[in-house]
């Protein structure tokens, strides 16, 4: 029997579960964070998700089937968690996907608790151009340092599709940073 | 932008680099303090045990709970409803079939217990019997109630 596997067992059983959640925060809380941020952009936002993550993760973990790893189970929760939050803001806001793209920026500058210079707010300029899902598999294989493998656990599409649109980012981003470094220097 | 944080290894080493990446490359940052407030607020947003025990009892409390109110409420403030197991009605109604002494619809008029009679007629005439008389009956009871 795996670690992995015993640790599940505590997680839903009534004598060990409080200790074994707390550990489970204690390995995933931030990191769950830092993937949820990236995809709700604000931190009041992210701190919502995360929580309701967590939640959702404590209820639905008697009926974990270990299907794939709790770190993948985790981050496709959290994934879901957040892309259910965007999905409903974006019916309140009545938003269509190209605003929103364009609100991208707007909302991380708004939020206090971003604290970007000139180069910070370059990347994520060039990051606010790539379609959502593209931008999502940058993110995840980039920042999050997720396995291929693993998002396609999480976002349900094909490994070859994901590594394309991973690889099709990754040029996008170098040539996007590129053209404004040449237009700067042109204007400067 | 070199990437800095790794997988492999242990897990609080990869939270520090992945946080030094996001503020270094991303420019986000988080409250001081927020990670050890958040946790704490996690754990008492959970569902308790103890509240889940409660809502399993619950479960089978309701349904005793109103057993014993529809018992107590038939036996004594309306006794007239529960019906009444006569023994010199069963053995009437039945010796009366046997001498064919009764026709079916008549039974039900008849007889003091409909839910005995019942039992020897057939289903579309005890419909037709319920809708001329018993529904008529109660109309009259909640007329002379109020």
């Amino acid at each position: 029997m795996t670690s992995e596997t015993n640790f599940i067992k505590e997680l839903i059983s009534d004598k060990h579960r409080e200790k074994a959640f707390n550990k489970l925060l204690d390995m995933y809380q931030e990191r769950l964070y830092w993937h949820i941020r990236k995809l709700v952009i604000t931190h009041e936002n992210a701190n919502d998700v995360l929580q309701n993550t967590f939640i959702r993760v404590f209820k639905s973990l008697p009926k974990f089937q270990q299907k794939s790893s709790l770190h993948t189970w985790m981050y496709r929760i959290a994934y879901n968690e957040s892309i259910r939050f965007i999905e409903s803001n974006k019916k309140k806001q009545h938003n269509s996907l190209d605003t929103l793209n364009e609100g991208y920026v707007n909302t991380l500058i708004s939020d206090e608790h971003f604290d970007g210079d000139e180069a910070q707010l370059k990347l994520q300029k060039t990051l606010s151009k790539l379609p959502e899902k593209q931008r999502y598999i940058f993110q995840m294989k980039y920042y999050d340092d997720l396995k291929f493998r693993e998002m396609v656990d999480i976002l349900g599409m094909k490994e070859g599709t994901i590594k394309t649109a991973y690889y099709n980012a990754v040029k996008y981003i170098e040539k996007d940073i590129l053209n404004i470094e040449l237009l700067e220097i042109s204007e400067g | 932008m070199k990437k800095t944080a790794k997988t492999e290894g242990n897990v609080f080493s990869i939270v520090n680099k992945i946080e030094e990446t996001h503020k270094k490359d991303l420019g986000l940052k988080v409250p001081s303090d927020y990670f050890s407030k958040s946790k704490a607020d996690i754990l008492s947003k959970l569902p308790s045990e103890e509240k889940k025990k409660g809502i399993k009892r619950m479960y089978f409390i309701v349904p005793i709970a109103a057993a014993i109110t529809i018992l107590f409420t038939l036996t004594f403030l309306k006794p007239n409803l529960l019906p009444s197991f006569n023994n010199e009605i069963v053995l009437d109604t039945i010796e009366k079939i046997k001498n064919n002494n009764l026709v079916e619809a008549d039974m039900l008029t008849l007889t003091d217990d409909i839910s005995i009679a019942s039992l020897f007629v057939e289903d579309d005439k005890i419909d037709a019997f319920v809708d001329k008389h018993i529904v008529e009956d109660i109309i009259y009871d909640e007329l002379n109630s109020n």
